[in-house]
């Protein structure tokens, strides 16, 4: 329930410019400067902070080095890891929300996680660089849904500027809301960016999980509700663990924790 | 060095966050994001 409050936070804070409703398109205050450590479009009307993989690409596709993006990434990484996808991403709470509706279920192969490094290493760093252009924002479903969509609808200069591009984005976004229905955050474990770049710092993150040596029962109460579709007690700590602390929850004996790097225990199940 | 690492890793990417402020990056986030993004849209 707490990481659901905080999810909806996650969603609201970053995207509270309500003024966009009264016509005016685009934050335009110094808030934008600052980019939220989850993925949310900045050409969202609503949006007031900054989508950090949106402005990496753009450093690099004005050949300049994003120093100010990898340090508050990086930063935010070393600290917590991936816990920002597993509390504070919209789209990830999106995911999970979605997966609830009832329908057959597919899990996701293991091999197709790797897609997201090469999203991050292609589309983020290699593309921009090379082409002058924002290659991941170009077919990213987040930005069709946030931005794409709604200043299609409600803006006919935009309107009649569609082209195949758009519909290429609307069939992304589409194709994965299919997707969440039947598997556990199919975008983050496939496609997402910053999923991949928070990923590489789990294992080295101030905060860390921990399973108490010897006394879990391997009960496989804490699989089922995982969100990222891994055996936490098996794979705590790995580059799949999203952080959202749903096996601690629910661990019936407490051997799941997280902790701040040997210093302190911070949570620890029942 | 488990526990060296993270405020090593910390240490290194607050000196890069602090480097890119005083590059006056944050001035180009902020034009950037306050441009309307045409690939988000769909139409770049």
């Amino acid at each position: 329930m707490m990481r659901r409050i905080v999810q909806i936070i996650g969603a609201v804070v970053p995207n509270a410019y309500f003024k966009a409703f009264t016509g005016i398109m685009l934050y335009q205050g110094s808030l934008k400067g600052f980019c939220v450590p989850v993925l949310n479009c900045y050409a969202c009307p609503l949006a007031i902070f900054s989508c950090p993989i949106g402005t990496v690409q753009h450093f690099l596709a004005i050949r300049a080095v994003p120093l100010y993006t990898i340090g508050l990434l990086g930063l935010v990484g070393s600290t917590v890891g991936s816990f920002t996808c597993g509390w504070i991403c919209p789209f990830g709470a999106l995911q999970e929300l979605m997966y609830k509706i009832r329908s057959f279920k597919v899990k996701i192969p293991r091999r197709l996680r790797y897609l997201r490094y090469v999203s991050l290493i292609l589309l983020v760093g290699i593309l921009p660089f090379l082409r002058g252009e924002t290659s991941f924002c170009r077919l990213c479903p987040q930005g069709a849904l946030e931005a794409g969509v709604p200043l299609a609808v409600f803006s006919t200069q935009i309107r009649a500027l569609i082209g195949t591009l758009f519909f290429v984005k609307v069939s992304i976004l589409f194709g994965f809301l299919f997707l969440f229905v039947i598997s556990k955050r199919p975008f983050c474990m496939t496609f997402c960016p910053l999923g991949a770049l928070f990923s590489l710092f789990n294992r080295f993150s101030f905060l860390r999980l921990k399973v108490k040596q010897n006394s879990c029962a391997e009960c496989d109460v804490c699989v089922d509700p995982c969100p990222a579709g891994i055996v936490p007690y098996k794979e705590v700590d790995s580059a799949d663990c999203i952080r959202c602390w749903e096996c601690i929850r629910v661990c019936p004996t407490g051997v799941i924790q997280a902790e701040l790097v040997k210093f302190w225990k911070l949570k620890e199940g029942r | 060095m488990k526990r060296i690492l993270p405020l090593l890793l910390i240490s290194g990417f607050l000196l890069l966050l602090l480097l890119g402020i005083r590059y006056g990056e944050v001035a180009e986030v902020v034009l950037n994001a306050t441009l309307l993004c045409l690939s988000c849209i769909g139409i770049g």
